[in-house]
């Protein structure tokens, strides 16, 4: 049981930096939870108290009863209670948040040091939203877990003190009881929970699939008449999902029903046992006061089974999270050499060979190539016949398995990739646009260019009357949540974040994608004065959509031909 | 919801035990075989009341879970209803998340704050009224300050509101912030970027915190007010009943007070709090599906695709269009365009891209609805399944073998007559190269062919589904002339079958193959 767990270590870890903020937040709780406890108990014994002194006096005794202490005792609890519940649940909130924020910074700087083919992974929409979702995952239920579980085990070691000072040691009994009975139901939920949430996420996953399905390939579905069968699918995996809901929802409402309902037991049990064995004229007050204290436990123990449940998502979540991050990281560019030298050649392939693994040929074979400074070459190919697999060699997210690559004077053997990238503006065919402003977008190639720069970039990319006619300019909030741009215009705006970088060597893949025929001719006559004076390899499907280039090649199934 | 009254109901009975079983003890002092019944229906009460928290969890989870089930099938309906042209302008990967997590963030919701309303008024007053019996003042003390619960915090609640909505949006960004930003590590990395992209999704996150710290700082006040009343309403009725039982207090009935009497009310007065404390936590749950509802109403307000109802005499593979008008968002995009398409005739829609080709394709695929005009294809009206096969400009494949992707839905669909297909599309050329031929699986979008290879399995479905027209939404686009030859003839030799084809298209190579070229950039 203890194996699986170790999966949510790295993410425990996160904690150890915060751990004042999490031990105030715990002790706030231990607070709330003492003060909600010692409110009833002593209430209980102070009701009690007074009834049997009235009793003695009515008898005729002159017994001498302090009701000023225990009063104001309970108002004092009863303030602490409150106070202690607001900042316990804003120190609590503080954290989680600062965890989120700490786990996504983490999870992403890692994930950028990852190879090439595990974020190509990531394009896909149901790994994402898998990635997403595990890291929410995770930050819940760190604090729901251990602060709780570690909070039960002080007050229930407190109270069995207290009770047995004050009460009888007989009380010991009762509390133990609690302990250990709340102990079972933690493990068995743990157990119980592991296989239900890991069941739980993999069926969201294929309905996910399922529905992506539907909405992607509707138009085929429905014309094929096979839209109902489809949707028959769906809803059964639907109903899958929901049956995993149900049981969950299920198992935890036994479980906390389990829970409190054994509270209550341990607290009638004391009561019982109090009114036996304790003796003397305040026997009665003392055992309400035992009993309403162990029933006031029911501020905290009925959750813990139930958090531990839900430890079995969180952990499915952790080993997902763990196998994506887990593994070997690209070198930083500290650790290697810098030496770039003088070049005549912006770009030199020699004999340079490409293989996936697993696959019988090689995506690019015996590549050689020299584009000399300021020279302007474009390559055509099918889809399919290495383009991208050379976009990738150059831009270092790949290495050639044989043959050498120079790029701006950097030995691609000898040198860290960063150290030509940052002279290089790349294309690709998947060029994204960022949840962000326009400007953020653009400046993400180059923090520190001015307006200006921006609006003659989205000049050069024939998307400045876009922009300008946007509500808010450069400063529009794009992609998700916010303003959409059309395929050719988000395309055309990857274009301007390469050419803002002003690069020594640039290479576009398509960069003319979705273009309708005017927009397509203005484009070319801006990017063809653009790219005077700048090394440039340019790729396509075709010639005609590219600007005029100096020289044309062919690759065809991997190998360099001329046109 | 009956079993959430009677856990009120339990509760109650256990206090008034509970106090009876402490007033014995005090006043009577039996020994400890008296108190035993007492005892002993003590633990049926707890029991019971266990029993019943646990139904009314399973209810309320059943309900939601079924609800939300319903509504999320209901919504894909509403979807598929729409059709592709309606769903032209969104996102499918963004659809797919709404569908899944919108409709989720609506289960706690239904299952917990919707009953939660009701026994928020129902226990409170069973309570309030048993302590009205057992001491009119401390009862009255507790209905008295019920009202003023929601008073206060509809105040502090009413700035939280505000606040909230700004802190949704944020929330939201600084997910989407992340996602992007992961999705799109590979250009960051060719930008050398990765430093700056870390700064920025750290900035989002730690501007969400700091702005959630804001908002939870009055929003936790509402719930510390009930708090507060809780606790205040538990200390007052201690001292109330513990002075009230020494004789200080010499007004109402506290000359009455006994110590069952004052223990239960004592005890009764936290519970009386307890079910207004747990809407205040469900409170969320309602803000979280507000959020989800706002998300999914444009989905259910998509309008429906026409109905194809009407079926006349067959007349296969003929396709008419007379003098159809269309319009979209209120601007028209057809105007008196006529067409007339004869079996076994290959027809090109040529123009540039705004012009109008793929809406006439659409309305023939019954997508959309004419304002004016006619529309027949086979002889019947638009829209009826199995009357076209559709070809998207990117190949629509789904997860599974080529095999699967040319039956596509069609469990039935006879091995020999799949195999027939992909030879006369120009599938098995390719296929029969790969390590599994037919039944070698592709990975979503099919990762592992190229284009046209893509578009020779979705020709392949439309020559399985015998469809007499064909519909296709620029099919060479971005392929060469190599890769476009095999798709070409694979159109021609679905026309040599008799079918019709209407294509969308402003690729040269395919004016050379169509019967008929229609220009759609000149006015007609």
């Amino acid at each position: 049981m203890t194996r699986p767990l170790r999966a949510l270590l790295p993410y425990a870890a996160l904690l150890r930096g915060r751990r004042g903020a999490a031990v105030t937040g715990a002790l706030l709780l231990l607070a709330t939870v003492v003060s909600a406890v010692a409110l009833l108990g002593l209430s209980g014994w102070f009701i009690t108290a007074t009834g049997i002194t009235a009793l003695a006096w009515a008898a005729g005794s002159r017994v001498v009863f302090d009701i000023f202490l225990p009063g104001s005792g309970i108002r004092f609890f009863a303030l602490s209670r409150t106070v202690a519940r607001y900042f316990e649940r804003l120190r609590q909130h503080a954290v989680t948040l600062d965890l989120l924020a700490a786990l996504r910074t983490a999870v992403f700087a890692r994930l950028a040091r990852r190879p090439a083919a595990t974020l190509a992974g990531l394009r896909d929409s149901v790994a994402l939203d898998r990635l997403t979702s595990d890291v929410d995952a995770i930050d819940n239920l760190l604090l729901r877990v251990l602060s709780p579980l570690l909070v039960a085990l002080l007050l229930l070691a407190l109270l069995a003190a207290a009770l047995s000072w004050l009460a009888t040691p007989w009380m010991l009994l009762p509390v133990a009881t609690l302990a250990s009975v709340t102990a079972l139901l933690c493990l068995l939920a743990l157990r119980a929970g592991m296989r239900p949430g890991r069941a739980l996420r993999t069926r969201a996953e294929w309905l996910h699939v399922r529905i992506l399905e539907g909405m992607s390939g509707l138009a085929e579905l429905r014309a094929a008449g096979t839209l109902h069968r489809h949707a028959a699918r769906t809803a059964a995996r639907n109903a899958a999902l929901a049956g995993a809901q149900r049981q969950r929802a299920h198992r935890l409402a036994a479980l906390e029903a389990i829970s409190a309902t054994t509270v209550q037991l341990a607290g009638i049990g004391a009561l019982l046992l109090g009114l036996t064995v304790i003796d003397g004229g305040m026997g009665a007050a003392i055992s309400v006061m035992a009993a309403l204290a162990i029933l006031g436990c029911a501020e905290i123990l009925p959750g813990l089974p139930q958090a531990l449940y839900r430890l079995g998502e969180t952990q499915t979540a952790a080993s997902r999270l763990n196998a994506l991050l887990d593994g070997p990281l690209e070198a930083t560019p500290e650790a290697t050499a810098t030496a770039c030298g003088a070049y005549d050649h912006a770009l030199r392939l020699d004999g340079a060979t490409v293989r996936y693994p697993h696959h019988p040929r090689p995506a690019l074979a015996d590549i050689t190539l020299a584009i000399a400074r300021g020279e302007r070459v474009a390559i055509v190919g099918a889809s399919g016949c290495g383009k991208s697999t050379l976009l990738q060699l150059i831009g270092g997210l790949y290495p050639a398995e044989a043959g050498a690559m120079t790029v701006l004077g950097c030995a691609a053997d000898r040198v860290h990739p960063a150290h030509w990238r940052r002279r290089c503006g790349v294309l690709t065919q998947h060029s994204e646009i960022f949840a962000a402003s326009v400007a953020d977008n653009l400046r993400l190639g180059a923090p520190g260019a001015d307006d200006a720069a921006l609006w003659a970039a989205l000049h050069t990319a024939v998307l400045d009357d876009v922009v300008a006619a946007l509500p808010e300019g450069l400063d529009t909030w794009v992609g998700e949540h916010g303003a959409r741009l059309s395929g050719g215009q988000a395309r055309r705006l990857a274009l301007a974040r390469v050419l803002l970088r002003d690069p020594d060597l640039v290479v576009l893949d398509e960069p003319a994608t979705g273009l309708d025929a005017d927009t397509r001719a203005t484009l070319f006559a801006r990017l063809d004065a653009w790219l005077a004076g700048h090394s440039a390899l340019l790729l396509a499907h075709d010639p005609a959509a590219l600007p005029r280039a100096d020289r044309v090649l062919r690759l065809v199934d991997g190998r360099l031909q001329n046109a | 919801m009956l079993a959430g009254i009677l856990v009120g109901v339990a509760v109650i009975g256990q206090a008034m035990l509970l106090a009876w079983i402490v007033h014995r003890a005090v006043t009577g002092a039996p020994s400890i075989a008296d108190l035993l019944p007492a005892a002993l229906a003590l633990v049926a009460v707890v029991l019971t009341r266990g029993a019943a928290q646990c139904v009314q969890g399973r209810a309320a989870s059943t309900a939601a879970t079924d609800r939300c089930r319903a509504i999320r099938d209901d919504l894909l309906d509403r979807l598929h209803a729409a059709g592709p042209a309606r769903l032209d302008g969104w996102h499918r990967a963004d659809l797919a998340s709404r569908a899944l997590h919108a409709v989720d963030a609506l289960t706690p919701y239904i299952a917990h704050y919707l009953p939660q309303r009701i026994l928020a008024l129902v226990v409170p007053a069973l309570i309030g009224v048993t302590a009205l019996l057992h001491d009119w003042l401390a009862g009255l003390l507790l209905l008295l300050s019920a009202p003023l619960i929601p008073l206060f915090m509809a105040l502090v609640g009413w700035g939280a509101a505000r606040l909230s909505a700004r802190f949704e949006t944020r929330r939201a960004r600084a997910a989407a912030v992340f996602a992007d930003h992961v999705r799109g590590l590979l250009s960051i990395r060719l930008f050398n970027a990765e430093r700056e992209a870390t700064v920025r999704v750290r900035g989002f996150a730690e501007q969400l915190r700091d702005d959630a710290m804001r908002v939870l700082r009055v929003a936790f006040l509402s719930s510390a007010v009930l708090e507060f009343f809780a606790a205040v309403a538990v200390a007052a009725v201690a001292i109330y009943v513990g002075m009230g039982l020494l004789g200080y207090l010499a007004f109402g009935p506290a000359d009455d007070l006994t110590v069952y009497r004052g223990l239960c009310v004592l005890l009764l007065a936290p519970e009386f709090f307890v079910p207004l404390r747990q809407l205040a936590t469900h409170y969320h749950d309602r803000a979280a599906a507000l959020g989800a509802a706002e998300q999914l109403a444009p989905l259910f307000a998509l309008p429906a695709m026409p109905d194809a109802t009407d079926a006349h005499a067959r007349d296969p593979g003929n396709v008419i269009l007379q003098a159809i008008r269309v319009a979209r968002d209120d601007r028209t995009i057809l105007q008196a365009f006529s067409l007339d398409v004869r079996p076994g005739e290959l027809v090109l829609l040529w123009g540039p891209s705004g012009c109008g080709k793929t809406t006439v394709l659409h309305t023939i695929a019954g997508h959309l609805p004419v304002d004016a005009g006619e529309v027949r294809v086979n002889g019947e009206a638009p829209g009826i399944p199995g009357a076209v096969a559709w070809l998207g400009q990117r190949p629509f494949l789904a997860h599974g073998s080529i095999a699967r992707n040319i039956a596509l839905g069609r469990d039935d669909a006879d091995r020999a007559a799949i195999a027939e297909a992909a030879r006369n599309c120009g599938v098995l050329s390719f296929a029969e190269a790969l390590p599994d031929g037919l039944d070698t699986r592709l990975g979503e979008r099919g990762l592992g062919l190229s284009g046209g290879q893509a578009q020779r399995v979705a020709l392949a479905r439309a020559w399985l589904s015998q469809a007499p027209v064909v519909l296709l939404d620029e099919p060479t686009t971005g392929l060469d002339a190599d890769a476009a030859a095999p798709v070409h003839a694979a159109m021609r030799r679905l026309c040599a079958d008799g079918r019709s084809l209407v294509v969308a298209g402003h690729d040269p190579a395919l004016r050379g193959i169509a019967d008929t070229v229609i220009d759609m950039a000149e006015p007609s």
